[in-house]
């Protein structure tokens, strides 16, 4: 419930402040919660899930997310690897990039490490929700944050299919298997460990800042006092 | 022969003079006694010249220098090697930091006519780190091998195929290639971790013995020297060490509190420290909407720009921009004014100023926006006002009203 409210609260606010996207569409912000271990562990299940059949994140070892995520690795190795891959290997894509050349037209699916930097988690936010159907493209699938874009929508199944008008009205068209609310749910999870992948080390690096800025502090006031100790005698 | 009981340092003494050096250089070395905030930039670049070696040769040692290996040997740092991700921000944010402190230490020597005699020499020498600086972030811009990294590298060394006959000789020789490759990667890598820092090294330590040759300047502009003790002391004159040396400590860690905000919790700074079409890796085939040089050059690039192709030849943009850096190392000659310091300065130099400043941070806005027709307008404005505050030097320094500063220091 309360995480509900935060999204309903972020999401609105971050309508209003949003910047336009390239095709007119608002962004909002994507209303992740860092450090929140159980929409992390969700948010890899949906990735290894639903992702990685044809994008790699190879940045990222199996065995640095149970580490970073409180996952026993017995579990992520039964539950999330589907392969004979060591724990200390990179997400691997099952999809063979030649082939995937060939198949979607020069534009191969792209290791997806670090594109929650490239992009940034409003960006995928909304683009992950941003399919909408039209026949006339190959995939058959068609973008409003990424128009032209190559991949089709692979999250059909549980969002449902959306037509978009001339004015850019969105409608659906085929209700999928989760509703509205818990769609966005699930791509707040999996944004939020796309957000986590691009840079492991975040929490670290903020652990790190608090204490080094706490001893700077410590020897600001230290060096004050020899400062104004030394100069007594000039001024 | 030494005697038998002497100390180390007496040992030591014998053989190399450095009680002398450090009578010379710190605890005997005289600095005017009413520096201001300005003062503290030089001592604070010296810090980033050290926070950039010794987080570059940590660098090194983790990363690969070919275009097959750079960019995924940079995550490679940023997830595997032990603190890498702390290594790599702090030379990240070093970069910018570095360029911020020597903004600051430039523009005090504007604002207190340091440049002029007799410290001619330590300006020419503060304007070749200058250029060494950008050369050294030029080349290390290219290292991560990423999408900015590329095309940042691809447009700028296009700017020497412009210089007429040789220019498409000299590109080809930049990059040791048609295009930017793998070999432009490795001599990239040469220069910036092995032939600019040994030039910097160089440059850095020829400013300090000509600075501490002829002493230095203050907010006053007034020479320290002529008012002596019976000790042949400065009258106005303080140690550096250890009055300077505390207060630069105590500056320097201020300044590391912000350098750590900056490290810790936003290393990125919104995309102006570290650009975020660099975390593509670099493709040749894939040409970005928008390629803009890290915010540093951008008041160059902005001159680059402004200037309109005459005559069909595209040559005048960069002749502008290196006419730009090229008439800051001749400040001494070109400044004409009775008096060093703005405080005694009259309204021309002081407008001329203002209006520098402003046009140079306009620059250095419109340098990272794409042009549209009216910012083309504004970045040629600035352009001229830039050449104006240099060319017209010589004349309203001349016309200024100055005041007589005072014998003493305030």
């Amino acid at each position: 419930m309360q995480r509900l409210l935060l999204f309903f609260i972020i999401f609105s606010a971050g309508a209003v402040a949003g910047a336009a996207g390239t095709s007119g569409v608002v962004i909002p912000s994507a209303p992740i919660e860092r450090g929140d271990f159980s929409s992390l562990q969700r948010g890899a299940a949906t990735f290894i899930n639903y992702c990685s059949g044809c994008h790699s994140a190879e940045y990222i070892r199996y065995g640095r997310i149970a580490e970073d995520l409180g996952i026993d690795p017995a579990v992520l190795r039964e539950k999330l690897i589907f392969n004979e891959v060591s724990l200390s290997s990179g997400i691997e894509s099952s999809m063979d990039t030649e082939e995937a050349t060939e198949w979607f037209h020069q534009a191969a699916p792209p290791d997806l490490s670090l594109s929650a930097k490239l992009r940034g988690v409003d960006w995928l936010y909304s683009y992950l929700r941003g399919f909408y159907r039209q026949e006339d493209r190959p995939s058959g699938w068609n973008n409003q944050i990424f128009p032209n874009v190559a991949m089709p929508h692979v999250l059909a199944d549980l969002q449902g299919e959306f037509a978009v008008n001339a004015e850019g009205e969105k409608t659906l068209i085929r209700p999928g298997r989760l509703s509205s609310t818990e769609y966005d749910l699930m791509i707040i999870d999996l944004v939020n460990f796309m957000d986590y992948i691009a840079e492991p080390a975040r929490a670290e690096r903020y652990r790190a800042g608090y204490l080094i800025l706490s001893l700077l502090l410590l020897l600001l006031l230290c060096t004050f006092f020899l400062y104004r100790e030394y100069w007594r005698d000039i001024n | 022969m030494p005697e038998q009981k002497a100390s180390f340092g007496d040992w030591l003494d014998y053989r190399i003079p450095w009680r002398k050096a450090v009578r010379k250089h710190l605890s005997e070395y005289y600095a005017p006694k009413n520096f201001n905030f300005w003062y503290i930039f030089g001592a604070l670049s010296i810090l980033m010249f050290v926070i950039q070696i010794v987080s570059g040769i940590f660098l090194t040692m983790s990363y690969n220098p070919s275009a097959e290996g750079a960019f995924a040997s940079v995550e490679y740092i940023m997830r595997d090697v032990h603190y890498g991700w702390l290594i790599r921000y702090v030379h990240s944010t070093g970069a910018s930091f570095f360029f911020i402190v020597v903004y600051m230490h430039m523009f005090r020597a504007l604002l207190y006519g340091s440049y002029r005699a007799p410290r001619e020499l330590i300006w020419i020498l503060g304007m070749l780190i200058f250029v060494c600086m950008m050369a050294e972030a030029f080349f290390g811009y290219l290292l991560p091998w990423g999408q900015t990294s590329y095309w940042g590298a691809q447009v700028i060394v296009n700017l020497f195929s412009a210089v007429p006959v040789v220019g498409e000789w000299l590109s080809e020789t930049i990059r040791g290639d048609y295009a930017i490759s793998g070999a432009t990667l490795n001599r990239f890598f040469a220069l910036h971790v092995a032939a600019i820092p040994l030039i910097l090294v160089i440059l850095v330590f020829l400013h300090i013995v000509a600075l501490h040759e002829v002493g230095s300047n203050n907010p006053d502009g007034i020479d320290i020297k002529k008012n002596k003790d019976s000790n042949g002391n400065p009258l106005d004159g303080i140690p550096f060490h250890p009055y300077y040396s505390v207060k630069d400590l105590f500056y320097a860690t201020g300044f590391l509190i912000l350098f750590c905000l900056v490290v810790f919790f936003a290393p990125e700074m919104g995309g102006y420290f570290l650009e975020y079409p660099n975390y593509e890796p670099a493709n040749a085939l894939k040409t970005p909407d928008h390629i803009a040089p890290v915010w540093y050059f951008t008041p160059f690039y902005a001159i680059l720009r402004a200037v309109p192709p005459w005559f069909g030849i595209k040559l005048w943009g960069v002749i502008a921009m290196g006419l730009s850096i090229v008439l800051l190392f001749a400040m001494p000659w070109l400044d004409r004014g009775l008096v060093r310091s703005i405080r005694y300065r009259g309204w021309w130099y002081k407008s001329a100023l203002i209006f520098f400043v402003i046009s140079f941070f306009g620059l250095g806005v419109l340098g990272v926006l794409p042009p549209t027709t009216g910012r083309t307008i504004f970045a040629q404005l600035f352009t001229v006002i830039y050449f104006l505050f240099l060319l017209g030097m010589p004349f309203y320094t001349r016309w200024d009203k100055t005041t007589t500063p005072p014998e003493r220091v305030h």
